[in-house]
């Protein structure tokens, strides 16, 4: 059986640059920064301060559009901004599912700022005090019940969890789906909030920078944390044009690896990411050169970018991977973790619709070890093919690529 | 494809299956001793531990060397919650720049399949699934789906249930408030591990359906319903939470007309316990056997097998 085409008729984004394709665009082609200071909780004592939180009253006046503040109530962060982002989506999509809907999202943290929250209350006051009923909230079975709740849909859930590799192995997966003709529409992305617990676990392990956010700069010193959550509303080609859907793009090709090599750190000469981009342009059926867009993980750690350059050059072949313009968008929303790979995955949607490619912020002087070409000035031709790659924990790597779509292709 | 499910391994605090279908307590087992490399999970939890050993056991057992074509599959409904709350506890009583960086990364909810791909050199599709009682039937689905794609010759599934004191408390103070005031005994709670592999045929469990739905808190018994009529048949297992056993029998009889009888006499395992019900009923002799599993936050799933 020909597997099907996927392509993407909705999206939604929403991080500490805003919320929703112009404001993101905007960002994109400045390089305006999302990094402010952390405000949603106590820093004293913290080696940095800096963070990416969402405009929480924008991100309220935009969920009481839909919902009521009684519907709202006991909703923490992490969960309201998934519950935006789904709802965002299928509003963007014009989808109106009726069967089980498959919802494949991805989380690093589930909802641990209630779980967090919890924990200093028992800190605090003691067990027998603390609001048990904030633990159980934490679980992602419970965000995605709120979903299915406020949205009257009825989900097919999965809770993808791979590290900073989840959102794009949530894409990958619903992708794979599709392509084989075993559902006709569904939802993937990814989300997680900025909280205490995950901004000092990654300072713990020296990954956050107290200076700019530089990826594959000779400086770069890490990263910043930031608020997110992306999805895509995903259908097969016939599904979306049997409902006349406006399609926005196409989901081409998939590829995943893992290093085997390290608890935290990816393989330094980047052979699995080499592998996930060799299965991901076979699926598409495309060849190296024709890739015009990379947005790269660069997380802009020593150990990562280097890594992950030499696994671009390997997986694309020295020349094209040379060419073709590069650039991590961590620079701008900051990590989002288990919203990582869906988010960039919209910028890689968004630049083949519009027509631009997203700038290399931070970058004064390119490593000799990141031999790649950053991408300085957004506009010229715009891209036809891009690629989005993941690294995460425990040696996860993902790659998608996707298509411009062009009617009559 | 009708995917086959086995060899099996199953490793608790309580022991294996022979002693939870015995109701026997062995000695605590040296889980150390039992690594297939000696030291390499020194600063993890036992349920790690257990895990990697499980699988391990399973992979040899099999005569199955892990290539690219091999997929893990983990599925735990909690992660490592007590490494989150002793980096949490440091940072608060320690100070925020003291907080150990390995009790972070052990936190992290894809730690097992960390673990286990590094031990057991598995270089494919890793995917963990979280967040739910039926994370190991989505682990399953998961893997007959790569099957049925290509995109895999193999699949490993690991179950992880894992649960600390903190977390057994808050589940006792909501699921069942009166059990302050009445002084009921709370249930034990078990962790463990099991590992078995899915795949195209050979000898083992036919796995007959699979599927899981949420459509929110309250609605279980309509979803089951629905489910029942679609995938349901053979004799009937049920998982929940111990504590909410009234709720969880009442939402089955609706949707089934069945008896969902008492809960397991095992402890407590959440995302774990799905599979330990099957396996212990699948000693019972040939048949289907569909297992309902009502989570806790809403969402229901159904898994038939058949030996």
């Amino acid at each position: 059986m020909n597997p099907e085409r996927v392509v993407v008729t909705g999206w939604s984004a929403v991080s500490g640059l805003g919320f929703g394709a112009d404001e993101h665009e905007a960002a994109l082609r400045s390089g305006r920064s999302a990094a402010g200071p952390i405000t949603r909780f106590p820093t004293d004592g913290f080696r940095t301060s800096k963070g990416a939180q969402v405009d929480g009253a924008a991100l309220e006046e935009r969920l009481r559009r839909r919902w009521s503040a009684r519907e709202l109530r006991g909703i923490d962060v992490d969960t309201k901004l998934i519950l935006w982002a789904t709802a965002e989506a299928l509003e963007d999509s014009g989808a109106a599912p009726s069967g089980p809907l498959p919802a494949l999202l991805g989380t690093t943290l589930e909802g641990i700022w209630q779980g967090e929250q919890w924990y200093l209350e028992v800190l605090k006051r003691g067990g027998e005090k603390a609001r048990p009923r904030r633990l159980l909230q934490t679980t992602a079975g419970g965000q995605f019940a709120t979903i299915a709740e406020r949205t009257g849909l009825l989900l097919e859930p999965l809770c993808v969890s791979n590290a900073c590799a989840t959102g794009v192995s949530a894409i990958g997966r619903l992708y794979r789906r599709l392509r084989a003709g075993r559902a006709g529409i569904g939802i993937a992305g990814g989300y997680d909030a900025l909280t205490r617990f995950i901004h000092l676990g990654f300072d713990s392990l020296g990954a956050l920078s107290p200076a700019r956010c530089a990826p594959f700069d000779r400086a770069r010193s890490g990263f910043f944390i930031g608020d997110g959550a992306a999805v895509l509303v995903m259908e097969t080609l016939a599904h979306a044009r049997a409902r006349g859907a406006r399609i926005r793009g196409e989901i081409a090709g998939y590829g995943e690896s893992v290093d085997s090599h390290h608890p935290t750190h990816p393989d330094p000469e980047g052979k699995g990411l080499a592998r996930a981009i060799r299965m991901a342009l076979h699926s598409a059926g495309a060849r190296p050169e024709e890739v015009d867009y990379v947005n790269a993980h660069g997380t802009a750690t020593p150990a990562n970018d280097a890594a992950e350059a030499k696994g671009i050059l390997a997986g694309l072949g020295e020349e094209a991977g040379r060419r073709v313009p590069v650039s991590s968008t961590k620079a701008l929303v900051g990590h989002t973790l288990g919203a990582a790979g869906a988010l960039e995955q919209v910028f890689c949607l968004l630049a083949l619709e519009r027509g631009f490619r997203p700038v290399q912020a931070g970058l004064s002087e390119p490593d000799p070890a990141c031999p790649l070409s950053f991408v300085r000035d957004p506009g010229g031709a715009g891209p036809r093919l891009a690629m989005n790659d993941s690294l995460g924990f425990g040696g996860a790597n993902g790659v998608l690529i996707s298509r411009r779509w062009e009617e009559g292709a | 494809m009708t995917p086959v499910l086995g060899p099996f391994r199953v490793l608790t605090s309580a022991g294996g299956l022979d002693d939870l279908a015995a109701g026997i307590e062995p000695p605590a087992a040296d889980w150390e001793a039992r690594l297939p490399k000696p030291n390499s999970l020194r600063r993890s939890g036992d349920e790690a531990k257990m895990a990697v050993i499980a699988a391990a056991e399973v992979l040899a057992e099999a005569g199955l060397k892990p290539d690219e074509r091999t997929a893990l599959y983990v599925g735990q409904q909690q992660g490592g919650f007590d490494f989150c709350a002793q980096f949490i506890e440091a940072s608060v009583r320690e100070g925020p720049r003291l907080a150990s960086p390995m009790h972070f990364s052990e936190s992290v909810a894809n730690n097992a399949a960390t673990h286990l791909s590094l031990t057991l050199g598995i270089r494919g599709s890793v995917q963990t699934f979280i967040g739910t009682r039926a994370a190991s039937l989505q682990a399953v689905l998961a893997a007959r789906e790569d099957l049925e794609n290509g995109t895999a010759d193999a699949g490993l599934v690991v179950v992880v249930g894992t649960s600390t004191p903190l977390t057994r408390d808050a589940y006792a103070a909501v699921l069942r408030p009166r059990s302050r005031r009445l002084r009921d005994p709370r249930p034990p709670y078990l962790r463990g591990a099991a590992a078995f592999l899915v795949r195209p045929s050979g000898a083992g469990l036919r796995l007959a359906s699979a599927a899981v739905r949420c459509a929110g808190r309250g609605s279980e018994a309509r979803t089951l319903s629905a489910l029942w009529r679609d995938v349901g048949g053979g004799r009937l297992l049920v998982s929940g939470h111990r504590l909410k056993w009234e709720a969880v029998s009442r939402a089955v009889r609706e949707a089934t007309g069945l008896d969902a009888g008492p809960p397991p006499s095992y402890g407590e395992c959440f995302s774990l316990d799905p599979v330990l019900q099957l396996l212990l009923d699948a000693r019972k002799g040939p048949g289907l056997r569909t297992l309902a599993c009502l989570s806790e936050e809403g969402t229901v799933g159904l898994l038939g097998a058949e030996l």
